[in-house]
């Protein structure tokens, strides 16, 4: 308690220098609180575009997963239906949905053969209440359940030429390998992010007919409550104990390799950018308790020759240091987390091109930011740290001082 | 298309004089002969005014057989017209090839596209196949440099291997090792080669018939090396040279009719 109290008036005979330290720390604190729910809003919207594409759990057939870049139409699920419905009963799954992905040869005006593009026909389940593609619509509108529509990404229907209301061809390819040709109308165009912009969409039963799988799927995408890593990974693994999957291929979208890659990488940055900020300020600290210490010298020589402990004299400078976080830190996630709280609101455009170049990866032009508890406590957690991390070598210094030197030296 | 009109045979030309290695066939007492004897050969052969035929195209992917039938029309080297006949899911699809345009219709979408770009590599209706090998003329005379390498039995029969080298970078295959028979004057096996020397397909014909006084080879077996497990067997019928063929056979109109 004495030295608690020792610490609060130790902080408060040098108010200027105090506050300069606060200071640092709190502006330290808010940016870093508010890059990291910038950073944490790009990447997992990032990750949460490509759960949806892929599905929290995809299921299909061992044969399609082995030839799975040769894109084998044959190694299909002959009959969706039953494999649906059983997988719908087991607990934590929210949804289950029969897929078709397969590439196509699209054609605008008389010539065809260059331009290319990845249908994705699936049941309005998946691409509305999964994927919000209705609400991605820039032009025209979503399908409406008529027969030969198609929606287009913004980047094939920008590759192709095309417009709302045109008729185009789509060349896909049947099952048996034999040309399957349909000339849908476009009647909408969708923009989210790299993948659904380089994607076009139809209904489930139109994409059957071109792959000639009449009740089938080439995969089926199963979704739980949560797309988090760590809740996909066991949901993947429950149900490939299932009889009834035994043959089949289970992946959890955390596991195809673009997040497999991905993760680590954001998790690595996250801490990156932490330490960086943390190594700033931690300079910040070790500065201003070491002025401290030297001019406290001779203090400290009297109190230790009044007996006072070698961690006394350390605690003394930590308790200094951590009063000094503990304020600029609450202000700085204070500031940092109302910053990022209005970026989660409103977003951030950083325009197309940022999509363009993100090839078929699930990167949108709009950032959001993501607050969360966790961030606003890891932050808080963070200034504290670095207020002790900067003090710890002063105040380790201070307790290496032998009291007659220290009253030798008293200036 | 000429390929399929030909029951896929090829002709090549020759340029040079052959060096023949491995001669050793006395029991053939077959005389060298040069590779623009061959090659003028395979002219003789495969060379027509029209010609009709039927034809059975069958496509093993390594999993599963399909079959097909389509009749085939074709004048002089570079017009040549395909309508698919079955299955019901190919039925009416036609393809047109005027000299260096390829058109192709398709019934359920009704409509006319000429194919270009990256599709022309593709299988054509998911054989082994591709549209540029439908492309590709028969008169590879113009288009090649040959050399005879050596002689083989085939089968039981002499065969000269002829190795063809494009003259142009535009032909499709840079290079090409054939064998051709010698009595028969066509092409019993193809190798084609990228220009980097990768194997990319072989054709083998067999079944050669003498047909209006050519020597026709009837079957063609097509494996794709990119395509491990998979080939494509071309069967003809019907097959008649000098038939009578309306021009509109050969316009765009035909494939809309």
């Amino acid at each position: 308690m004495m030295q608690l109290k020792l610490a609060f008036r130790n902080a408060q005979r040098n108010v200027r220098r105090t506050l300069l330290t606060a200071t640092t720390l709190f502006v330290g604190i808010a940016l870093t609180t508010f890059c990291l729910s910038f950073f944490n809003g790009y990447i997992w919207d990032f990750l949460r575009g490509m759960a949806d594409n892929h599905g929290h759990v995809r299921v299909v057939t061992q044969e399609y997963a082995e030839r799975e870049q040769l894109q084998p139409l044959y190694a299909n699920i002959e009959k969706s239906g039953p494999l649906r419905e059983r997988l719908s009963q087991e607990p934590g799954v929210e949804a289950v949905e029969p897929v078709i992905k397969t590439g196509v040869v699209l054609a605008l005006g008389e010539e065809i053969g260059d331009d290319f593009g990845m249908l994705m026909g699936a049941e309005s389940s998946l691409f509305v209440d999964r994927m919000a593609l209705d609400q991605a619509v820039i032009e025209g509108t979503w399908l409406t359940g008529a027969k030969d529509e198609v929606v287009l990404g913004r980047k094939v229907a920008m590759d192709l030429g095309a417009e709302v209301g045109q008729e185009i061809l789509v060349m896909g390819q049947s099952q048996y390998g034999s040309m399957s040709p349909m000339s849908p109308t476009v009647v909408g165009i969708v923009s989210k992010n790299g993948l659904v912009d380089m994607q076009l969409y139809m209904q489930l039963e139109e994409a059957r007919w071109m792959v000639d799988v009449p009740e089938g799927a080439l995969s089926l995408l199963v979704y739980g409550q949560d797309y988090q890593p760590e809740t996909v990974g066991p949901l993947s693994e429950r149900l490939s104990q299932l009889p009834e999957l035994q043959g089949y291929s289970l992946r959890a979208w955390s596991e195809e390799p673009l997040a497999a890659q991905s993760i680590p990488i954001i998790t690595g940055m996250n801490a990156g950018l932490s330490a960086l900020m943390m190594f700033v300020m931690v300079l910040a600290i070790f500065n201003t308790m070491t002025m401290s210490v030297l001019e406290r010298t001779g203090e400290i020589g009297v109190m230790r020759a009044m007996g006072q402990t070698r961690m006394g004299a350390v605690g003394l400078f930590l308790i200094e240091a951590i009063t000094i976080g503990v304020l600029g830190g609450s202000a700085g996630v204070l500031l940092g987390g109302l910053g990022g709280y209005y970026m989660e609101l409103h977003g951030v455009d950083l325009g197309q091109e940022i999509v363009d170049q993100a090839g078929a990866m699930p990167i949108a032009s709009t950032v959001y930011g993501d607050v969360t508890p966790a961030l606003l406590l890891q932050c808080f957690l963070l200034a504290i740290a670095t207020a002790s991390l900067g003090a710890l070598l002063p105040a380790l210094r201070a307790a290496s001082i032998s009291p007659s030197a220290a009253m030798r030296s008293r200036r | 298309m000429t390929f399929l009109l030909f029951a896929l045979s090829s002709v090549l030309p020759a340029s040079s004089p052959a060096g023949l290695a491995g001669a050793a066939l006395a029991q053939e007492a077959a005389a060298q002969p040069t590779a623009e004897e061959l090659l003028r050969g395979l002219d003789a052969n495969l060379q027509f005014e029209t010609r009709s035929a039927k034809m059975t195209m069958t496509v093993n992917d390594g999993k599963r057989e399909r079959v097909m039938t389509m009749q085939t029309y074709g004048r002089g080297e570079n017009e040549s017209a395909v309508e698919y006949l079955d299955p019901e899911r190919e039925k009416g699809t036609k393809m047109l090839k005027i000299d260096d345009q390829l058109w192709l219709y398709l019934p359920r979408a009704e409509r006319v596209q000429k194919i270009s770009g990256h599709m022309m590599r593709q299988g054509m209706m998911g054989s082994d196949v591709s549209y540029e090998d439908m492309m590709a003329g028969a008169d590879f005379f113009e288009a090649y440099a040959a050399t005879v390498v050596g002689s083989e039995q085939l089968d039981g029969r002499l065969h000269w291997k002829v190795e063809a080298i494009a003259k142009d970078s535009t032909v499709t295959y840079p290079k090409r090792m054939m064998w051709i028979d010698d009595a028969h004057r066509t092409p019993s096996k193809q190798e084609l080669y990228a220009l980097s020397g990768m194997l990319l397909k072989t054709w083998t014909m067999t079944d050669v018939q003498e047909v209006g006084g050519q020597m026709t080879p009837m079957r063609t077996e097509i494996t794709d090396a990119l395509r491990p497990g998979s080939s494509t067997v071309i069967v003809t019928s019907e097959l008649q040279y000098g038939v009578k063929l309306e021009d509109e056979v050969f316009s765009k109109r035909w494939l809309e009719r």
